[in-house]
């Protein structure tokens, strides 16, 4: 008897200790990774400091492509994963990853089979100037994504007018004082009002952006202003999303 | 007779510590009694309830409305914890854009299984779902100003 509650308890301890280590292995299975940020080829731009040769060079180069393929992968599943993308956008946005992607990968195989440092160094060097993953690509996906949700929610918002107008009606009709669930309401429309506009002329302008015009400095100030225009209409729903609330509260 | 993980499941089915038993039982009555030593016991015992155990645990991974047990959440945070600790480069954009904005016209008086659930108010619901798209704006917002500091 002193034997089976022996065996009882050891094989309690060993299984406790294999459910904690099977969690384990799958929470570490689970976890994120990507070789796409920067710095991580750090290892390789070391190795051409200290000493450039083919190989070194061509490591580094091979590094840099391929942490972009990473960035070009996460922004792809963005892209197709996105419910406030446009149809159109969202198949420009697929397309331009797409042309980056077999770019890249033509480029790769350039500079494995290149002998020449010289020949080399011009080709590392257009990984990033003819392709602009982090400085044009990222960011075309980003502020078209962030158009696109602004326009969504001017949609939606309006549909939020149309009901508390209503309410704002049956209150009054009611009786009851709508003077402040009016203001509310009032400021809500002047606020997307001031947000109309903004991300409508966007898309289009982003969407046409290359790589050239980044280098030529033309791109740069469109990407700037953009950010900017997002940033103002952003905030300004969200104040007509708070305006909205005061209202909804100040008929209850 | 199924090994189940009792906690867990709604058929009836003897805990563990059970099966044991009437395994320990069974080498008693056959030809191992008296020649199995403790130590086999002890490893036939561990065996065992460590097979069960890993099979409740894949049950508690797979189920999406029972309640998690207490060990696997602080693990989980405490992975993701030393996941960012060792990847100190900062990577070009957070994929929580546009996650899982809500359809405004989406129902919200009845649940998943199709029973109803206290009604909602539908404002409320445009208001929320208001709330998370312009939370995936802000997110592609942020995202766009980490890819551009990913250098090129």
């Amino acid at each position: 008897m002193k034997n089976r509650i022996l065996a009882l308890f050891a094989g309690l301890v060993l299984g406790g200790s294999l459910l904690v280590i099977s969690t384990g292995v799958v929470t570490a299975v689970t976890s994120p990774g990507g070789p796409s940020g920067k710095g991580v080829c750090a290892t390789e731009a070391a190795a051409v400091k200290a000493g450039a040769s083919v190989t070194t060079l061509q490591a580094m180069g091979d590094c840099e492509i391929n942490r972009r393929f990473a960035t070009l992968n996460d922004l792809g599943s963005r892209v197709s994963g996105s419910k406030v993308l446009t149809s159109s956008d969202a198949a420009a946005l697929t397309a331009e990853i797409g042309s980056t992607r077999s770019g890249l990968t033509s480029l790769k195989a350039t500079i494995d089979a290149e002998t020449s440092l010289p020949a080399l160094r011009a080709e590392i060097v257009r990984i990033a100037t003819d392709y602009r993953v982090y400085l044009l690509v990222g960011p075309q996906v980003n502020l078209v994504s962030a158009a696109d949700g602004v326009v969504a929610s001017q949609t939606r918002i309006s549909t939020v007018n149309t009901n508390l107008t209503a309410r704002i009606a049956a209150a009054k009709a009611a009786g009851k004082d709508v003077t402040s669930a009016q203001a509310d309401l009032d400021k809500m429309n002047a606020a997307v009002t001031a947000a109309v506009g903004l991300p409508n002329p966007l898309s289009a302008a982003l969407l046409a952006l290359t790589p050239a015009q980044y280098n030529g400095g033309t791109a740069g100030p469109v990407l700037a202003s953009a950010r900017t225009a997002l940033g103002q209409a952003r905030d300004q729903l969200k104040a007509a999303v708070a305006d909205a609330k005061a209202c909804r509260d100040a008929l209850k | 007779m199924p090994l189940t993980c009792t906690p867990k499941s709604p058929r009836a089915a003897p805990p563990a510590f059970l099966v044991l038993l009437q395994v320990e039982r069974a080498m008693e009555g056959n030809q191992l009694n008296g020649q199995a030593s403790s130590m086999a016991r002890v490893g036939v015992a561990a065996l065992l309830v460590g097979a069960v155990a890993i099979g409740c645990a894949r049950l508690d991974g797979g189920a999406t409305n029972a309640p998690a047990s207490s060990s696997p959440a602080p693990q989980a945070t405490q992975a993701t914890q030393t996941h960012a600790a060792e990847n100190l480069t900062p990577r070009p954009a957070p994929t929580t854009v546009d996650a899982t904005p809500v359809p405004a016209d989406a129902s919200p008086s009845v649940s998943v299984t199709g029973a109803p659930v206290a009604t909602t108010d539908p404002l409320d619901a445009s208001l929320s779902n208001l709330d998370q798209l312009l939370n995936g704006v802000n997110g592609s917002l942020s995202g766009n100003d980490a890819s551009v500091s990913s250098g090129e």
